[in-house]
């Protein structure tokens, strides 16, 4: 029947991510989205095998910063960030072995100024708790001068990542 | 360059911010009898309206609404309800698609409003006037305004020279079209009489040690709009493509670590800037 609403499309749910915050589910009629990626993190995690997977969004690179902020909100920074969401992630039985990972944003501005590198430290702090955890990366948006807006659909672990002038696609399954 | 005779060229010039010009300097003057702040609010129905609409809102912690305007004014202070007008005249302005730079209705409103409101740290934090400072960010980017309404045919070339050779925005705008949306916010302000104080950051926002008399304003400027980048509401296409300038961090005094926190404040003032937009919208 044309123009029938599917199932999935009744059900479909979203989550939107904040800055500072993230989300994880293996509800598979779900959505989870972050917005306005300039030097902020976006990490996108997807385990194929239990459907489930989550978005981080983090702002700054390291929480001695703020000690307090880490406390009342962990995903803020890159290193407790981490931390909140991957015990998020385990909760939903996702485990190292087979957790595709993919990282976006990290924009910054031109020239070789040192004052506003953000985006590049924020994404060589999350780049190296990843090694650190024998985690890397399948695909990564990073960089330029764009922000990036992200969409994990849990049920295929299909990712859109779209940008002010396209959209792109890629799977975690 | 003849900036009048560019902007003359404009169908629809956005509406003229007056009432925030006249408060302004109210608010400068030490003499100011506070009455006359709410005689000239009240002037305007409509702004009156929002006036109460905003000051009532959740941010103020009001338990008990005011539906009189003096009993509003007098609770949240004459600062306050200088950046609630500002809320109001700026939604006026900003609150409309930008298609010229991939901006959509309410981006670049929430940027200003940031963008205001993130001045307003710099400026408590070094001691400079916390209203001009707030007027300087609200209005930064006034020109982007002015450019739309112009040229959006020739401006792919714009954005094809920012593609090709990774430079500013800014600059590629001088390279195609002879000016830039800072020269043409400046221009702009100036037509509308406001002082140097706050028109010529605006024109320096991206050069800030260019500026004659208002150096530090303009890195102030300057610095607000890193800020407000880092926090995601920096929208529109090529968004980043500026230069951050380390002197202007020097002028002011800072530390890298300060913007840092700056991020982090402003943050926190997230939700109230979403309340703002939506209480100010809701009437709009």
């Amino acid at each position: 029947m044309g123009g029938s609403p599917t199932i999935g499309s009744i059900f479909a749910q979203r989550i939107v991510v904040g800055v500072g915050d993230m989300a994880v589910s293996n509800n598979a009629n779900m959505t989870i989205s972050t917005y306005a990626l300039g030097s902020c993190i976006g990490l996108v995690a997807y385990d194929p095998f239990v459907s489930a997977g989550g978005i981080l969004h983090i702002m700054l690179p390291d929480s001695t910063l703020s000690p307090d902020k880490a406390q009342v909100q962990p995903s803020m920074f890159a290193d407790t960030g981490w931390e909140v969401f991957w015990r998020a992630l385990v909760s939903l039985r996702v485990e190292k072995r087979r957790v595709k990972i993919f990282m976006a944003g990290g924009a910054s501005v031109l020239g070789q100024s040192d004052m506003f590198k953000i985006g590049e430290r924020n994404a060589i702090a999350m780049r190296n708790i990843l090694q650190r955890e024998g985690l890397s990366t399948v695909a990564e948006e990073i960089g330029g001068q764009n922000n990036r807006t992200l969409h994990l659909q849990l049920k295929e672990g299909d990712v859109e990542i779209k940008y002010p002038t396209g959209t792109k696609q890629l799977s975690l399954k | 360059m003849n900036f009048d005779s560019i902007l003359a060229q404009v169908k629809r010039l956005p509406p003229n911010p007056q009432i925030m010009l006249k408060l302004l300097r109210l608010l400068q003057d030490i003499n100011t009898n506070p009455n006359d702040i709410v005689e000239l609010i009240r002037v305007d129905t409509a702004l009156t309206a929002q006036v109460l609409r905003l000051s009532n809102s959740a941010y103020y912690g009001v338990v008990t609404p005011s539906y009189n305007l003096e009993e509003a004014i007098n609770r949240i202070g004459f600062r306050e309800t200088y950046k609630l007008v500002g809320v109001v005249c700026s939604s006026q302005i900003f609150n409309t698609p930008v298609q010229t730079y991939y901006l959509e209705s309410d981006q670049l409103w929430e940027n200003s409003i940031a963008t205001a409101l993130v001045m307003e740290l710099i400026a408590q934090r070094i001691g400079i006037d916390p209203s001009n400072a707030y007027t300087v960010g609200l209005l930064h980017a006034v020109g982007k305004i002015v450019i739309n309404q112009l040229m959006s045919e020739k401006y792919a070339d714009v954005y094809a020279l920012v593609e090709k050779e990774k430079i500013p925005v800014i600059d590629a705008e001088m390279r195609v079209m002879g000016f830039n949306y800072a020269q043409l916010g400046m221009a702009l302000l100036k037509k509308w009489n406001f002082p140097v104080e706050i028109y010529e950051p605006i024109e320096f926002q991206f050069s800030p040690m260019e500026a004659p008399a208002q150096s530090l304003q303009a890195s102030s400027l300057h610095l607000a709009i890193c800020v407000v980048s880092g926090v995601g509401l920096n929208h529109g296409r090529d968004a980043w493509a500026f230069q951050a300038r380390d002197e202007a961090l020097v002028k002011v005094g800072l530390q890298p670590d300060d913007l840092e926190r700056f991020l982090l404040q402003i943050h926190e003032r997230l939700n109230y800037i979403k309340s703002l937009l939506m209480t100010g919208k809701a009437k709009s």
